[in-house]
């Protein structure tokens, strides 16, 4: 077990490296000049180009370059942003904890709302409900976020003028009825698609446990429908419902994107943005390789969730 | 003279069973309503990204600095927006730009990851290894980040946002593709072949492919609505498509600030990227059902 | 219905609704009665009805099938079970308290998250609403009832963590544990091992015999109902057809389908010039049943009027003896006797050649297990070692074995699809075994491999007749696309199939049908060999012997060498003219087959012979099973000296050490140090 544990670590670090590397050279591939993509404009003086030029070490060789880079970046050191001239980090400090907020309460609406339904629906199965259900989620899941929050701008803040169009404030900052009034509508969006697939995961691995012969087993010890649905098929019906979970995790960071530049909420998704609206090249390293690490962490949670629900898994692990 | 008979009609009953298989397939595949209603309203997007020029009198780039944010008229039927573009004619060749780059990056992704996921599994060693590592790299960026990244790299002409979608999906087909590919090697049927002294040539094309095909088909189907679902994305916040080629999402943005007044210039764009969706869907829920030898009724 | 009834199950129709509304009746009035304490067994194909039955009785049948027919008595005390809705407290107290059921699969018929000891105690808690404490203490204690080493470690271990016949026995602990007055095992023992299954089985006749549990073994084995059950109900296409006692089913049957069906199965103290004679046609499906009795389109006893009555009641034909059958026993007699003179089947005749096809000499195949990153070696071990004998043309050498012994991995290294380690393959004087793929493609020409699952090894995707096709287009042996469409149809006629089939795809056949497909590509190429890996085992009793015949056929005109791998001693037996008896890894005995049964030499081919039951309750009534110690290991824990040693009541010191090499004994090649 804690082998198998040692070489998840392992690939994880691996993929982050890998990742890493693919980011560097980023910078590399976009076309024209660094030193006059970093200024920002073509006319600088030379004493000007210079100075940009040893700051970027472009005068080492890229191996080099990357190795100096990667040190920075282990200290979380990404460089300073073009456009805001301040560190990148601290740029990231201010921006990620409205997105991590938004994107948890989320998934913690979501997960238990939609596995719900996803239990109604399984267990009604072909009946009307499931029906409802099973079409509901399908729309939800084809519905584009920005649409969703388009629709309830024009509805909440335009017709019925109960909610503010877009902002965002902290409740230390704003009070807290005004904070509720300000996330409502960004999490009705993300929680939307969120309940839809949560639903539709648990439904089909719901089916697809009431379907095995350990189901009947249990029924034919005489165990009241109670406990052979609680103990038996929503132990093994639930775990699959890990990886959309890990999934979702794993997006925290970036999967808000839309929403947050819809809404006008201070996080990542509008630094990104902007970022690369300016091609703020450090800003992007920093974002591309903080949203993998956060990504990687999320799927290793993920499978070390596995290994602690699943006695499969560490099982066939250890005795391969 | 007897034999060339019995070999034609041999072949008569061929066709005749090829026939009957068409038939199933046509007749499971809309054995639900839904999946006719996907179908019927994916042909009327088709249609009209086909007949685009035949549907509207304006070209979608042209600006009429007369009609600047007009409402809805007979002139212009859903108005105009902030350059005086009729916003008809752009929704129309809106739907020719998403199908577009939908079928392009999903047809590109899965060219490139079937052919990575089925030499990764055939050859297997250091080939799998090198290939596997770099699929979950590439897995593991968050697909938003990753696009935007690319768009910031590569471009975004109709081209460009095709390739780099069809880059973040690429991983999807390449894991799917390596692991049915190593069921069908280590399956008797590939033993039976290789101790007959079969090619790997052979057997990749005549017992590989066959059998991953139809998952990925299926997979196909459902991507070109989940890539446009993207691009709509993409668009919206700007880094999409370029301007001035019509895209839904890039209307849905523009015409946000005119919610007060003109609320359809935004709305109607995000409908319509929502219908085609679904419709795709539903219409990919029907392939895989028929594309399911058990619920076709074999027997 | 007399009073010593415990279970009655009356008239009982079953019917499953599938998706498109269409209703299909699986069960068609079925009768079955138990008595306190007794043994019966409920025989027939798949798709008979005879795990339906139980499964309706106990109201366990999925969500879309339902008994509206019928009723279930327990006890006699005239409460209908079926009444009860199937979750209802009652019904709940009878099924798993009163009546507890042990499954076939025993690898997904437990929970796999919970531990085994928590879902024999869950058991207890439920029936006898006792504290945990008690509960874990009684589980415990089933676990040792049914001869759990350990039970007290064992308690919190997962079943993946035990093997098929210790998940069937914590099955047994689980139904004995409520204490119950009935056990069912639904082809409990299939999925196991012989010696595992005889072991089993003598368990749940020591239950019955000392607790008092009435059992109701379901199988597909007529060996197996022959030696355990007092009564036996005979099951064909939703109906019982016959029921007796062992005597009347074996020695005197009366309804033809069973009458068809001892003559189609192989036994294992057959004469040598056995023939069998199968059951053409196949078993209908239960939507295009007839109104007609449902044997008639197979039956050889049919009558005109068969086809224009309905379907035949039961009648007695004798104390005890019931049959389904328009016909009297005189015309059944009659017929029987007239059929036994009518010689349906010629059985091939064998001409075994001088030549040498396959010397196989010394041939050990290991395998290495790799862990980790590194791949670092953790283990080695010869899944086959020292494997020595010769092929001769015409010859047909069977070999038997439990799981782990080697047999396949013996067929795949002499396919070369592994390349052995050590020893020395000649085919036909040439000596292949390290021989590149491209020096082997002539080779493999002349020997070819039928698989073991026919729906597994056919392309789905591939037509019946590019498959066999395909042999004969890798090698490039025919020219022109006719001439290979010619030679397709003639191997489809040479296999018994219409060269019409070419065209359609594997699963519109039948297993029988896709097994011929299967041999008709082996045999595309023109081989000298085939390599049969288990060709009969999943097919029905009734289709098997439509297989062995064509085979031997095949052999008689083509003139070919089997090598013909099965677990099925008594099919082995009586399709081979030698027989290799192997255990892990290892041969152990070598014999003709005629001489097999009736003198087995090696202790472990005893064991064997004396696990698989005879489909003949007189002759298993003199038998005895000779005690066998624990199951096969994995072959990974292989004893150092003879594989057999740390089962084997005769092993002393040396075979503890030593590794016996095969030695001639009385015309055996037996390798034991005690012979």
């Amino acid at each position: 077990m804690l082998k198998y544990l040692l070489k998840r670590i392992g690939q994880t670090i691996l993929i982050v490296i890998l990742v890493s590397v693919l980011t560097f050279f980023l910078v590399d591939l976009i076309p024209g000049d660094v030193v006059l993509n970093v200024a920002g404009k073509d006319d600088i003086d030379e004493a000007e180009y210079w100075k940009i030029y040893y700051e970027l070490n472009l005068d080492k060789s890229t191996p080099e370059r990357f190795v100096l880079w990667l040190k920075g970046v282990l200290k979380l050191d990404f460089g300073t942003s073009y456009i805001y001239h301040k560190p990148v980090w601290d740029l990231i400090k201010t921006n990620i904890p409205p997105t991590l907020y938004l994107s948890l309460l989320a998934t913690l609406i979501s997960v238990p709302i939609g596995v719900f339904f996803g239990i109604i629906s399984a267990v009604n199965r072909k009946k009307k409900s499931d029906t409802i259900i099973t079409l509901t989620a399908n729309i939800c899941n084809c519905l584009p976020q920005f649409w969703i929050g388009l629709l309830l701008t024009f509805l909440l803040a335009v017709k019925l003028k109960w909610l503010p169009t877009m902002g965002f404030g902290w409740p230390s900052k704003v009070g807290l009825a005004k904070h509720i009034k300000y996330i409502i509508m960004p999490l009705i969006c993300l929680s939307l698609g969120g309940i839809a697939g949560f639903t539709r995961q648990t439904r089909s691995s719901m089916l697809e446990v009431i379907r095995q012969d350990y189901i009947r087993t249990a029924r034919s010890k005489g165990l009241s429908k109670r406990r052979v649905n609680f103990k038996h098929m929503m132990k093994n019906g639930l775990i699959p419902i890990l990886t959309i979970l890990g999934g979702r995790i794993s997006r925290m960071i970036g999967g808000s994107m839309i929403i947050e530049n819809l809404f006008a909420i201070p996080g990542m998704g509008v630094l990104t943005r902007n970022s690369i609206m300016a091609k703020d090249l450090p800003t992007i390293q920093a974002i591309v390789m903080i949203t993998t690490a956060f990504s990687c962490i999320a799927f290793l949670l993920t499978d070390i969730a596995y290994m602690i629900v699943d006695p499969r898994i560490s099982l066939a692990e250890s005795e391969e | 003279m007897k034999d060339k008979k019995d070999l034609n009609a041999q072949i008569d009953y061929a066709k005749e069973i090829r026939r009957e298989n068409r038939r199933k397939f046509i007749r499971t595949m809309f054995s639900r309503k839904l999946v006719v209603f996907g179908a019927i309203g994916f042909s009327i997007f088709l249609l009209i990204a086909i007949f685009a020029p035949l549907i509207t009198k304006y070209d979608p780039s042209y600006m009429d600095i007369k009609a600047i944010l007009a409402n809805p008229s007979a002139e212009h039927w859903l108005g105009t927006d902030d350059f005086g573009r009729d916003t008809f004619s752009r929704l129309v060749y809106g739907a020719r730009i998403s199908l577009i780059i939908g079928v392009l990056a999903v047809s590109l992704a899965a060219v490139i990851g079937i052919s990575l996921g089925m030499i990764a599994a055939y050859f297997g060693g250091v080939v799998d290894q090198v290939i596997m590592r770099l699929n979950e790299a590439l897995h593991s960026i968050p697909h938003i980040i990753l696009s935007l990244a690319l768009v910031a790299v590569i471009g975004n002409s109709v081209a460009d946002l095709a390739v780099i979608l069809a880059v973040t999906t690429v991983p999807t087909y390449v894991r799917m593709t390596r692991a049915m590919t190593l069921n069908v090697k280590n399956s008797d049927y590939v033993k039976a072949a290789k101790m007959a002294g079969a090619s790997s040539f052979h057997i990749i094309i005549k017992h590989v492919l066959p059998n991953i095909m139809s998952p990925n088909i299926i997979m196909m189907v459902g991507n070109v609505g989940s890539t446009i679902l993207m691009e709509s994305g993409l668009s919206f916040l700007g880094v999409g498509i370029k301007i001035p080629t019509p895209s839904w999402g890039t209307m849905v943005s523009e015409g946000r600030a005119y919610i007060y007044n003109n609320p359809y210039i935004s709305l109607i764009p995000g409908l319509c990227v929502a219908l085609l969706v679904i419709c795709l869907n539903n219409l990919g829920d029907g392939v895989r059902d028929a594309m399911d030898p058990r619920l076709r009724g074999e027997n | 219905m007399s009073e010593k009834d415990l279970l009655y199950i009356k008239d009982i129709d079953t019917t499953f609704r599938s998706g498109d509304g269409k209703v299909t009746k699986v069960l068609d009035g079925v009768s079955i009665n138990l008595h306190r304490g007794e043994i019966i067994g409920l025989v027939g194909e798949s798709g008979s009805g005879k795990s339906m039955t139980m499964l309706s009785a106990l109201q366990l049948l999925p969500a879309n099938g339902s008994t509206p027919m019928g009723s279930v008595v327990l006890d006699d005390d005239g409460k209908n079970l079926l009444d009860y809705p199937p979750d209802s407290n009652a019904m709940r107290k009878v099924r798993g308290g009163r009546i507890g059921m042990v499954f076939q699969e025993p690898m997904t018929s437990l929970n796999p998250v919970m531990t085994v000891g928590d879902q024999i105690a869950e058991t207890v808690i439920e029936h006898f609403g006792a504290s945990k404490a008690e509960a874990k203490a009684k589980a415990i204690e089933m676990m040792k009832k049914v001869n759990i080493p350990d039970a007290e470690a064992r308690y919190s271990e997962y079943p993946m963590q035990f093997s098929g016949g210790m998940r069937q026995r914590i099955m047994i602990a689980m139904v004995l544990a409520a204490e119950p007055d009935i056990l069912i095992a639904d082809e409990a023992t299939t999925a196991l091992d012989v010696t595992t299954q005889a072991l089993l089985l003598e368990m749940i006749r020591d239950l019955s015999v000392n607790n008092g549990i009435s059992v109701i073994i379901v199988t597909h084995n007529l060996g197996i109902v022959a030696r355990y059950a007092q009564r036996i109900f005979v099951m064909y296409a939703g109906n019982v057809v016959e029921v007796g006692s062992g005597m009347d089913i074996f020695h005197d049957p009366m309804h033809p389908y069973t009458l068809s069906l001892l003559r189609a199965i192989p036994r294992l103290d057959d004469p040598k010039d056995r023939i069998l004679v199968p059951i053409e046609g196949l078993p209908p499906i239960p939507s295009a049943r007839p109104n007609y009795c449902p044997f008639y389109d197979r039956c050889n006893y049919a009558e005109e009027m068969c086809k224009h009555r309905s379907k035949p009641g039961i009648t007695q034909v004798g104390p005890g003896h019931f049959s389904c059958c328009h016909l009297s026993v005189d015309q059944i007699r009659a017929k029987t006797e007239a059929l036994g003179k009518q010689e349906l089947h010629k059985r091939a005749e064998k001409k075994i050649l001088d030549e040498v096809c396959l010397d196989v000499e010394g041939v050990s195949k290991r395998f290495e297990i790799r862990k980790g990153i590194m791949k670092k070696k953790v283990a080695e071990f010869n899944a086959i070692e020292d494997i020595t004998f010769k092929l001769r043309r015409g010859e047909t050498i069977g070999i038997v074995g439990e799981s782990g012994c080697g047999k396949t991995t013996l067929a795949r290294t002499l396919m070369r699809m592994y390349t052995p380690n050590t020893g020395t393959i000649k085919m036909f004087g040439t000596d292949i075994s390290h021989m590149s793929e491209k020096e082997l493609k002539p080779f493999h020409k002349r020997m070819a491999m039928v698989f073991q699952d026919p729906s597994s090894s056919m392309n789905p995707r591939m037509s019946a007749g590019d498959a066999v096709a395909e042999p004969i287009v890798v090698h490039n042996i025919y020219g022109s696309a006719k001439e290979v469409s010619d030679r397709v149809n003639e191997l489809f006629r040479l296999v018994g199939l219409d060269p019409n089939l070419k065209e359609r795809y594997p699963h519109e056949f039948s297993g029988g049908q896709r097994q011929r497909i299967g041999v008709a590509r082996a045999l595309a190429s023109d081989p000298d060999i085939l390599i049969l890996d288990e060709p009969i085992s999943a097919l029905d009793v009734s289709i098997q012997a439509q297989v062995i015949n064509l085979l031997e056929d095949l052999q008689s005109k083509l003139g070919l060498a089997y090598l013909f791998i099965a677990h099925d001693l008594a099919v082995v037996k009586h399709i081979s003219d030698r027989i290799i008896v192997m255990y892990l890894g290892r041969i152990m005995e070598i014999s003709d087959s005629d001489d097999l049964y009736d003198n087995p030499i090696h202790p472990y081919t005893r064991a064997l012979l004396s696990a698989v039951p005879i489909a003949d309750p007189a002759v298993e009534a003199t038998r005895k099973f000779e005690n066998i110690i624990g199951e096969v290991p994995s072959v990974l824990n292989r004893p150092k000296g003879c594989p057999f040693s740390n089962r084997c009541s005769e092993a002393d010191e040396r075979c503890r050490e030593e590794c016996p090499s095969l030695k001639d004994v009385a015309g055996h090649m037996v390798a034991c140090f005690k012979r």
